[in-house]
């Protein structure tokens, strides 16, 4: 700043380019935001690339001298193949069906189980919370013997609710749900209860709208699980057409020869249906219900 | 944690009231008391029981079978018998006993705080961002989602020795490369394969929780002239407390618990460099004859894991304020 | 003149002869009749044969029903070939469905118990490692009396192995189909040449030490591969019998592996790593190993046989002369370990005559060579090689068939072999990168040993 302006001038040009300086603070800050972003997604997408490249080669040839990259015109015969001469789509309908009816299941009874951690008040509450965060770490590798044996006396071993019922024992949700319920403002359920709306009513009302994010993630997190779930669906059916999408791949890992391209192919099949899952859950995500609720 | 005084006290002025003002004798007084009880310990229950009832069927009970086949020899399938405590005495003459516990404790404290770190980063960076969010929420979870045999194959490729990705960029900046699932660095290798699978999975977790924070808070501490920096320690940590513990509790006790991507990447080798106690237990679970013995290697986990818990649950209570 | 002259009695004979009836069962029904005993035993004698006769001829040539595999895939084309041996099948018993299920190797044994307690599948594939378990948990058909059967006996010798089934003890559960070197060696002939040897250079020791040092480049080639195998029957196992020893003695009354010759040989392995002629631990692996070879990357390889369908499967094949050669003589002697694939059957399956006639088809001389050949494998019958074997197959495979067959042992007889195995070629594994020495890892071995079997 060479000449000296009038103070009021001073003042107000200075306010200006706070606003400048602010705007463009803004816009830079933003512009980081995308950029860390973006590395991000290519650090956790980018290897997939080459289960993408593996899938449109004729012969699978991940490993070979020098590596060949990607193969030009693609080849779809490993889809053709997939779709049309393996068990795939099958699995997959079996995968979609287990995972939904666990994720709905589960979606209820741990929001349910949670408001009753989070905002009940009864006999065994704390022994029960307890019970459930030792029994969250119990390694499954260890229990699948007796888990089966158990499955198989009750006689569902070989049927859906083997695949659908086990998983609804995990405690992982409820926590979450308490966690997410104990954050809520007391005062809209008071408020509630003044009125004289019965607790399913509080429930279903104003506490599970209120954690629809927390419900959201639960959603991801057990779909996610139940599809990729690897261990349990192996023993726990064992006719062919109750194979999960996970089991089938897996089996598809021959001793001498593994095709790699088929191989590819499944992996990125086995991710469409998840796709349309999670985007069209994206919508729900954003919703600001909490802070909406606050704000009011 | 449980209801506080006042709630108790609202609840009581929402039942309908009596029709005529009148002396409730000390009778009725316990009465009345009674029922409210029964009621709370029904409603209670009323919410609770159907997820309990699978929680002790298909945990609670096979955990009790954990137990029970720690007291015993041979399987499932040829038979077994009682064998009293020798499946936990001869566990600390097993060859290599520590190797397993040390590997897999280097390997929680590699992955876990990384990991949260991570997450939490990337969470506050999502929530900022209205264009373009859901593809980056995608991109960002999608490892999660990959089957682990296939997330196994990708790594394989990766740390390939000739071609992989990793030595491709060491050879461009003029380094030698590097044997990446060599006994030096393999458990490293598990832990970055971790890493890069479960990021997006608790990023996701913790943007839910970020979403949830009262922006009005923040909008006062920008009037205020709080940095960014400020913001982030003075606001978002102490807010998203209870969600971080949670992380940090779960987190660790997964990273006990890793397993299945060793067992895709390196099946506990070279020789015993990625050997765990998981992977320990998982090779018993299906011997002949020993399956008594992975079950008493789980009951020490378990109980190991159990105080840990403990601990932490106790730091977090001296911690908390008033809930 | 039949003694069978009744209709009650002869009803009685069709169930027995069907095995709908056990032969205490029948022995006393017949009693029950009010047959002398006498009469029961001639009765029982002539039923027997007519049970031979009805076992060594077939089933009706419209018998139905549906036959369920559950089995391992040796290639990616398991199920084709599954089906190719169908459909000949199917050509004298037109009404049998079948369908195939493949498991994965990792997790075979869970998936077969589990299959085995729902009934799910008929007939399974199982390996040699699980056989003492799988014949002592009885949920597979007990077939000692159908492959004894004095009317088969004439097939029966010709399979290979039933020797060392019998070490298992007195029951068979399966017929053998195949038999698979766990640790040949992929040998390129041209780098042996270069290196001024020839295919001989394992048939003694230091002719093999000589020509993988001399194939050694630096890191550009290296001479010999070890340690790549997919989860166990690392090569460790095979060296350590070549120099006499063994987890256990031969009654199995206690460990025999921790021997002055065992160690050396031990040592003969970790001063491969140590000088370089084997790569480091985890610079390859079962997938990458094929194409290093191919790419000159490595000058011998030790695996499995399969490999050799897995060479000739891919995009470029070896552009160079190669062979699959056993190792070379131990300490003590020569030897190739290789391990027994089988065919067993369900105890609950609802139909185990045919599942039985399944059973010898598919373990016979032309199927057998069939799918040993495609699968690349070893066929466990002697009259394979006259049904085409080498022509169909690999032809290296075929080379070097009766070379592995003279140096041929299989694992020890006893339940806790597998976790053994696995464990023990983990501390081999830690003494080639010189974690431990050769003499620690073999103590650790044998105290493994003793905690496995005695603790």
């Amino acid at each position: 700043m060479a000449n000296r302006p009038a103070a009021s001038a001073a003042v107000l040009a200075a306010a200006e380019q706070d606003r400048a300086r602010g705007a463009r603070r803004a816009a830079s800050e933003r512009w980081l935001t995308h950029l860390a972003l973006a590395v991000a997604c290519v650090l956790s997408a980018a290897p997939f690339f080459y289960v993408i490249a593996a899938s449109l080669k004729d012969k699978g040839s991940l490993f070979q001298y020098p590596p060949v990259w990607f193969q030009w015109p693609p080849y779809l015969g490993n889809y053709q193949r997939l779709l049309f001469e393996t068990g795939f789509p099958r699995w997959m309908l079996n995968s979609l069906f287990v995972a939904t009816t666990v994720t709905a299941i589960k979606l209820l009874l741990d929001s349910m189980a949670g408001y009753a951690l989070a905002k009940l008040d009864f006999t065994g509450k704390r022994v029960i919370f307890l019970l459930m965060l030792i029994l969250l770490m119990v390694p499954f590798a260890a229990i699948l013997i007796p888990l089966w044996s158990i499955a198989h006396q009750l006689h569902i071993t070989n049927t859906y609710l083997a695949l659908i019922l086990p998983p609804l024992a995990n405690p992982f949700g409820v926590f979450l749900m308490r966690q997410f319920i104990l954050g809520l403002p007391k005062d809209l359920e008071n408020a509630a209860r003044l009125e004289g709306v019965s607790e399913f009513g509080i429930y279903w009302r104003i506490v599970l709208p209120l954690v629809k994010p927390g419900l959201v993630v639960l959603a991801v997190i057990i779909f996610t699980d139940q599809l990729v779930s690897f261990v349990w669906p192996l023993i726990a059916t064992t006719d062919d057409n109750l194979l999960l999408m996970t089991v089938g791949v897996a089996s598809m890992r021959a001793k001498g020869g593994t095709n790699y391209g088929l191989w590819s192919a499944a992996a990125i099949m086995s991710l469409v249906p998840v796709v349309i899952f999670f985007l069209a859950l994206q919508r729900q995500f954003m919703a600001r219900s909490t802070s909406g609720a606050l704000n009011q | 944690m449980s209801t506080t005084p006042q709630a108790v006290a609202l609840g009581d002025r929402a039942l309908p009231p009596a029709p005529e003002r009148r002396r409730l004798t000390p009778e009725e007084h316990r009465a009345l008391a009674r029922r409210r009880r029964l009621r709370r310990e029904l409603t209670g229950w009323a919410f609770l029981g159907p997820m309990f009832v699978f929680f002790v069927t298909f945990l609670v009970v096979p955990v009790l079978g954990v137990f029970w086949w720690s007291t015993r020899s041979g399987s499932l399938t040829i038979g077994s018998e009682p064998v009293g405590l020798a499946n936990f005495r001869r566990m600390p003459h097993q060859v290599d006993a520590l190797t397993a516990i040390r590997n897999t404790v280097q390997f929680t404290l590699m992955s876990v705080p990384l990991t949260l770190a991570l997450a939490l980063g990337v969470a506050l960076l999502l929530a900022r961002v209205t264009r373009g969010g859901a593809v980056y929420r995608f991109l960002i979870y999608f490892p999660a989602l990959v089957p682990g045999v296939i997330a196994g194959l990708i790594w394989v490729f990766l740390t390939n020795v000739d071609f992989g990705l990793f030595n491709t960029v060491l050879k461009a900046v003029g380094q030698d490369p590097v044997t990446w699932l060599g006994t030096k660095s393999a458990l490293k290798v598990v832990a970055a394969l971790d890493v890069w699978r479960s990021t997006g999975y608790w990023s996701i977790f913790f943007l839910a929780a970020v979403i949830g924070l009262p922006r009005v808070l923040y909008q006062a501490a920008e009037l205020d002239g709080a940095s960014g920096f400020q913001r982030f320690r003075l606001l978002t940590l102490p807010l998203m407390r209870r969600i971080i513990l949670f992380a940090v509790v779960v987190g660790t006790i997964f990273g006990l618990q890793v397993f299945d991507t060793v067992l895709i990447l390196t099946n506990g080798g070279p020789g015993t460099a990625t050997q765990t106690i998981v992977l320990r237990i998982w090779n018993y679970v299906f011997s002949a004859d020993k399956v008594g013995y992975g079950a008493a290697i789980s009951v020490v986990l378990l109980l190991a894991i159990l105080c840990l818990t403990l601990a932490q649950l106790r730091l977090l209570r001296s911690r908390r304020g008033e809930d | 003149m039949s003694l069978i002259r009744d209709r009650r009695t002869s009803e009685l004979v069709d169930a027995y002869a069907a095995g709908r009836l056990s032969r205490r069962g029948f022995v006393s029904r017949l009693l029950a009749l009010g047959l002398a005993p006498a009469v029961a035993g001639a009765v029982l004698a002539e039923a027997g044969a007519r049970t031979a006769s009805a076992q060594a001829s077939t089933l009706p040539k419209d018998v139905s029903g549906e036959m369920r595999f559950m089995i391992g895939p040796w290639t990616d084309k398991e199920i084709e070939h599954q089906e190719t041996i169908a459909a000949a099948f199917n050509q004298t018993y037109p009404n049998v469905k079948f369908s195939f299920k493949l498991f994965s190797w990792d997790s075979s044994g869970p998936e077969i118990d589990a299959s085995l307690a729902d009934g799910s599948h008929d007939i399974y594939y199982f390996g040699e490692g699980a056989y003492l378990a799988r014949a002592k948990q009885g949920s597979f058909a007990d077939l000692t009396e159908r492959i004894n059967d004095p009317a088969w006996a004439d097939e029966k010798a010709k399979y290979l192995y039933w020797d060392r089934l019998a070490a298992y003890g007195d029951k068979l559960i399966g017929l053998p189909i195949c038999w698979h070197v766990e640790d040949a060696l992929f040998v390129n002939l041209d780098k042996v040449k270069e290196a001024g040897h020839d295919a001989t250079f394992v048939d003694t020791w230091d002719g093999f030490v000589d020509c993988v040092t001399k194939m050694t480049k630096g890191d550009e080639t290296y001479g010999l591969g070890m340690g790549m195998q997919l989860g166990n029957f690392a090569e460790w196992y095979q060296r350590a019998r070549s120099a006499g020893g063994r987890f256990l003695t031969e009654d199995l009354s206690k460990p025999a592996i921790n021997t002055p010759d065992v160690v050396t040989e031990t040592q003969h392995l970790v001063d491969f790593f140590q000088k370089g002629i084997a790569p480091p631990l985890g610079t390859f692996n079962y997938d990458t190993a094929p194409d290093a070879f191919i790419a000159g990357r490595l000058a011998t390889y030790s695996s499995d046989l399969t490999i050799a369908a897995v060479l000739m499967g891919k995009p470029k094949p070896p552009a160079f002369e190669w062979a699959v050669l056993p190792w070379p003589p131990g300490v003590k002697e020569r030897l190739s370990f290789n391990d027994i694939g089988l065919y067993g059957m369900n105890a609950k399956t609802p139909n185990p005559d045919l599942a039985w006639e399944v059973l010898k088809f598919w373990t016979s001389g032309p199927q057998g060579a069939y799918w040993t050949a495609v699968s690349g494998t070893y066929p466990a019958r002697k009259d394979a090689l006259d049904y085409g074997f080498g022509e169909k197959g690999v032809k290296q495979l075929a080379d070097s068939f009766e070379q592995f067959q003279k140096f041929s042992v299989g694992p020890e007889p006893f339940l806790q072999w597998g976790t053994i195995e696995t464990q023990a070629g983990q501390q081999a594994a830690q003494a080639y990168s010189g974690e431990i020495s050769a003499q620690d890892a073999v103590t650790n071995i044998e105290q493994i040993v003793n905690q496995e079997v005695f603790g």
